[in-house]
């Protein structure tokens, strides 16, 4: 699957019309992750193969820097972090909203978009 | 109203048993408890002849209320919530958490019920229009309903309230139905009215907040109204009212009395100082009402002893009438005229004579003519007899005459006498009694009076000449006599117009007067008992509060001292004494929102389990909200407490109060709230986390809605979110267990950021020896490191699709070992 068809099955799961998948919302939350850490794979392959073997926080911090986009970089960020946290149970927490998740989700929609358009870029 | 009959048996049994009531004011306290028209019927009797009404349907006992359960909540449209969706929670007693994110539609549910029975909203009191209109949800067009179902005590059907606004309707334009009946208000078809103004099973959070902001007076209120006493609260202000009603009665009478009685006691006038004896006091109660209506009848008078009636006497004082002594003198002067007329005759000697005359005859008749015996001169003949026989005849009729004639002149001459009667008795007190010149009249009277024993001719001449002399005497002193008594009448009526008015007035006012000392004793008696009956009632309410505020407070400075109500009418207030450390004074200024919350509760969760309440469940928004986590456990116990007896549903925003609730091993359900887009809500029953991952993870295996990559994508993460709840709570039991403050475990959980940390705390309790979990896991002859591996990476790439099942099995084996209770380093 690419990125941007990990976000579509993640996306789906937040609209009713999709039927309804036990725990939604953390489904949706680790789907968004998975297609952040998928774009960042791809994007460093193709960018800086070093970095593939960093942290995720430190490829996502060296993103603002390399991706062209000034707001993209820290979006993408701050939408991992928050998705991130959904992936891990804290004591206190429930699973994101629905409106959360369509907001995570665009935002890693947006940086999916860039890196596919990237890739076909250099591709051509 | 409910248990108002117990209440009054309750009295009544007081009653009895107070040997310092008496009968007069105890048969108007039961009068004031039966209602306005046995208050009436009571007063009424306590004018007339008290007795004592029949007691028997005063053993009513108070049966518990048939208790109402929540059984669903179903709302449509309305608020965060769009198409249909049930929210149904185990009817009968228990703890359900209502878990949801803030906008997830979970406050809806508790809104659409608390409008159901109340027909307002919390929230929406005193709110501007804009937020009243923002009651139909957004995105759904069609007409909005709440619905709750509600399984009642030995009721075979569940009850069944619902509310419908047709498309565009307004808040207010809702119709209300009860088991698919259309009724104007279902809270009165409920029959829960009043019960949920004095139980409200509805905690709102604000309402949670609000404590501070509520007056003393609103404070007393809200606890009183759960103590059922209305009854006798309306009952001491119907005492109350009919005893102003009376004084205000007797004031107006008394203060009348005032106004005139100066004038009436002023009075030269026996009748108005009769009057002024009756009601000698200004106090109502001391007055004669019956003397002056005596007087105002005229019925002092045939007594007669009075100036009134002796002027009354004067004024039509009788003297022998003009005509009456004339006709007495003429017949005496003719009577007198006719006996000197026959005064020539000697009425014997002619009897005499026609005696012998007749003899002879008698002679005559038996020997025939001869020679007359007596003068012996002459000669009896027949011619001589008839001569002689008129002469009897003559003589005869000649002393009857003379005789008569005497006899008739002595009966006129008494007549003529009877006249000079003496002067009347009433005459002589004229003067002394009614101050009246009599002399005049005396003196012709005595004139009159004084010729009995006169010649005829005189009397007759004293009766033609001096009875002008006494009735001219007697006319002007009857005119005398008349006018000092229209002087008196002049001065007197006005006095009566006054007196006759004010009479049903006044004795209203006695009566009313009589009456008032016997309801003050009955207002006061039911004012004290109904304080102990109060005191009585609240003792266990008080008691639970301090129990609730106990068990909520853990590590809280803040000690509630006292609860009371105190004080009546204006002066009513709830003492709620509590000091911080120690020390008494305004803790309320500086207890923290969350010990706020926990006050509330402490304050109202007691009312919710009174056992007079009908309903079984109650609702509570958000209590954990500004609590500390500490504090969280406290009230996961207390709504377990309240649990037992009642069903506790408790919507909340976070994981805190189910996580305590779990940890302490609380018997609840937990249900969760999550809201699509569209604002499809949906509501699923479940179980403690480690549980729920799992199912979340086999559930995943499953999915038709999900592509089988996504899916596979998914998984590991899930049987890492069950590993992690299940190290989270191994942690938590342990530390909080040992007594270690909520802040440091939650800290050291955060501090343990990756899963090999998170299991090194489980295992080790030591996040420092992570890097010794593997060969830990390896002991265990399990696949449980290969599981703890697989889920780490699987979070984030993706993972042979082959592996799946294998690794949700060893993940489940992990996690019930991992929570296995002795299963410490």
């Amino acid at each position: 699957m690419t990125p941007v068809e990990i976000i579509d099955a993640a996306d789906a799961l937040v609209d009713t019309r999709n039927g309804r998948v036990q725990g939604w919302p953390r489904v949706a939350a680790v789907l968004g992750r998975h297609a952040i850490e998928e774009a960042l794979r791809q994007y460093w392959s193709l960018r800086e193969p070093g970095l593939v073997r960093c942290s995720g926080r430190a490829q996502l911090l060296c993103l603002t820097v390399y991706l062209g986009d000034r707001d993209l970089g820290p979006e993408t960020f701050v939408a991992w972090s928050d998705l991130s946290r959904a992936c891990h149970h804290h004591a206190y927490d429930l699973a994101p909203t629905a409106e959360e998740l369509r907001s995570l989700l665009d935002i890693a929609r947006r940086f999916a978009c860039e890196v596919a358009r990237q890739i076909a870029v250099q591709r051509t | 109203m409910h248990g108002s009959a117990a209440l009054t048996a309750q009295v009544r049994a007081r009653m009895d048993a107070d040997e310092k009531l008496d009968v007069e004011a105890g048969l108007l306290v039961l009068g004031a408890l039966e209602g306005d028209a046995a208050m009436d019927r009571a007063l009424s009797e306590e004018a007339g002849d008290s007795q004592r009404p029949s007691t028997a349907e005063a053993d009513a006992v108070q049966a518990p209320a048939k208790r109402a359960y929540l059984d669903k909540i179903s709302v449509q449209g309305f608020r965060g919530i769009g198409a249909n969706c049930d929210l149904q929670v185990p009817p009968g007693p228990g703890l359900t958490l209502v878990v949801g994110r803030n906008g997830s539609g979970k406050s809806s549910f508790a809104e659409a019920l608390e409008l159901l029975l109340t027909g307002k909203n919390q929230r929406w009191e005193g709110r501007s229009a804009v937020w009243k209109e923002g009651w139909r949800n957004l995105h759904w067009s069609g007409a909005a309903e709440i619905a709750a179902t509600f399984a009642v005590e030995e009721r075979p059907q569940p009850l069944a309230a619902r509310r419908v606004w047709e498309e565009g309707a307004d808040l207010e334009a809702g119709t209300d139905e009860v088991d698919g009946a259309q009724g104007g208000n279902s809270r009165a078809a409920l029959g829960w009215d009043e019960a949920i103004a004095t139980y409200r099973p509805f905690l709102p959070y604000n309402e949670l907040g609000s404590i501070p902001d509520y007056r003393p007076t609103e404070l007393y209120d809200m606890m009183s109204a759960a103590l059922g006493l209305e009854a006798l609260v309306e009952a001491r202000q119907r005492l109350r009212q009919q005893r102003l009603d009376r004084e205000k009665q007797v004031r107006a009478a008394e203060a009348a009395r005032r106004e005139w009685f100066s004038q009436v006691e002023e009075l030269d006038d026996e009748r108005a100082r009769t009057c002024a004896q009756a009601i000698p006091k200004p106090k109502a109660t001391t007055w004669d009402l019956d003397a002056v209506e005596l007087v105002l009848e005229g019925a002092l008078e045939p007594e007669g002893e009075g100036v009134i009636a002796l002027l009354r006497g004067l004024a039509t004082l009788a003297v022998p009438g003009a005509e009456e002594v004339k006709a007495a003198a003429e017949e005496l002067r003719a009577a007198s005229e006719a006996v000197r007329a026959a005064e020539q005759t000697d009425a014997g000697r002619a009897l005499q004579i026609a005696d012998l005359l007749d003899r002879a005859l008698v002679v005559h008749a038996a020997h025939g003519d001869q020679p007359c015996p007596v003068c012996r001169s002459g000669e009896l003949t027949a011619e001589w007899r008839s001569c002689v026989e008129a002469e009897v005849q003559r003589l005869r009729t000649e002393a009857a005459t003379a005789d008569r004639a005497q006899k008739m002149l002595a009966k006129a001459r008494r007549d003529a006498q009877a006249w000079l009667v003496e002067p009347p008795e009433v005459l002589g007190r004229a003067a002394d009694t009614a101050g009246l010149d009599a002399a005049a009249l005396q003196e012709a009277w005595g004139g009159w009076a004084g010729l009995r024993d006169a010649a005829d001719d005189s009397l007759i001449e004293h009766l033609e000449a001096e009875h002008l002399n006494l009735a001219i005497a007697a006319d002007s002193f009857r005119e005398q006599a008349a006018a000092e008594l229209g002087r008196l009448e002049e001065a007197w009526r006005p006095l009566v117009e006054v007196l006759r008015s004010w009479l049903p007035t006044a004795r209203d006012a006695a009566r009313a007067s009589r009456v008032v000392p016997d309801l003050s004793r009955a207002e006061k008696w039911l004012g004290s008992e109904t304080d102990l009956i109060r005191a009585e009632r609240f003792g266990p309410i008080a008691k639970r509060a301090s129990e609730v505020w106990e068990t909520l407070r853990q590590n809280s400075s803040v000690t509630l001292d006292q609860l009371k109500l105190e004080g009546s009418a204006t002066q009513r207030h709830l003492v709620l004494d509590v000091s911080v450390d120690g020390t008494d004074g305004q803790a309320l200024g500086v207890m923290s929102q969350g010990e706020i919350h926990a006050l509330a509760l402490s304050l109202f969760l007691p009312r919710v389990l009174l056992p007079e309440s009908p309903f079984g469940f109650v609702v509570i928004d958000d209590p954990v909200q500004a609590m500390d986590p500490g504090k969280v456990d406290g009230l996961a116990r207390v709504l377990s407490m309240v649990a037992q007896e009642r069903q506790v549903i408790v919507f909340t925003h976070d994981e805190r109060l189910p996580e305590s609730v779990r940890r302490l091993q609380i018997p609840a359900r937990v249900v969760e709230v999550t809201r699509q887009s569209g604002s499809q809500v949906a509501c699923r029953t479940v179980a403690d986390p480690v549980a729920q991952y799992l199912a979340d993870a086999r559930a995943l295996q499953k999915t038709d809605d999900l592509p089988p990559e996504a899916a596979a994508r998914a998984l590991p993460s899930f049987c890492r979110l069950a590993i992690e709840a299940a190290c989270t709570d191994v942690v938590r039991r342990r530390r909080i267990g040992r007594g270690e403050p909520h802040s440091d475990t939650d800290e050291a959980l955060n501090d343990a950021r990756t899963l090999m940390q998170k299991l090194a705390l489980a295992l080790f309790d030591d996040v420092g020896r992570a890097s010794e979990v593997l060969s830990r896991l390896n002991q265990s002859g399990h696949t449980w490191a290969d599981a703890v591996q697989w889920s780490n990476r699987g979070a984030h790439r993706a993972v042979d699709s082959r592996d799946l099942s294998s690794m949700v099995a060893a993940t489940a084996s992990l996690t019930r070992w991992l929570g296995r209770p002795g299963n410490n380093p």
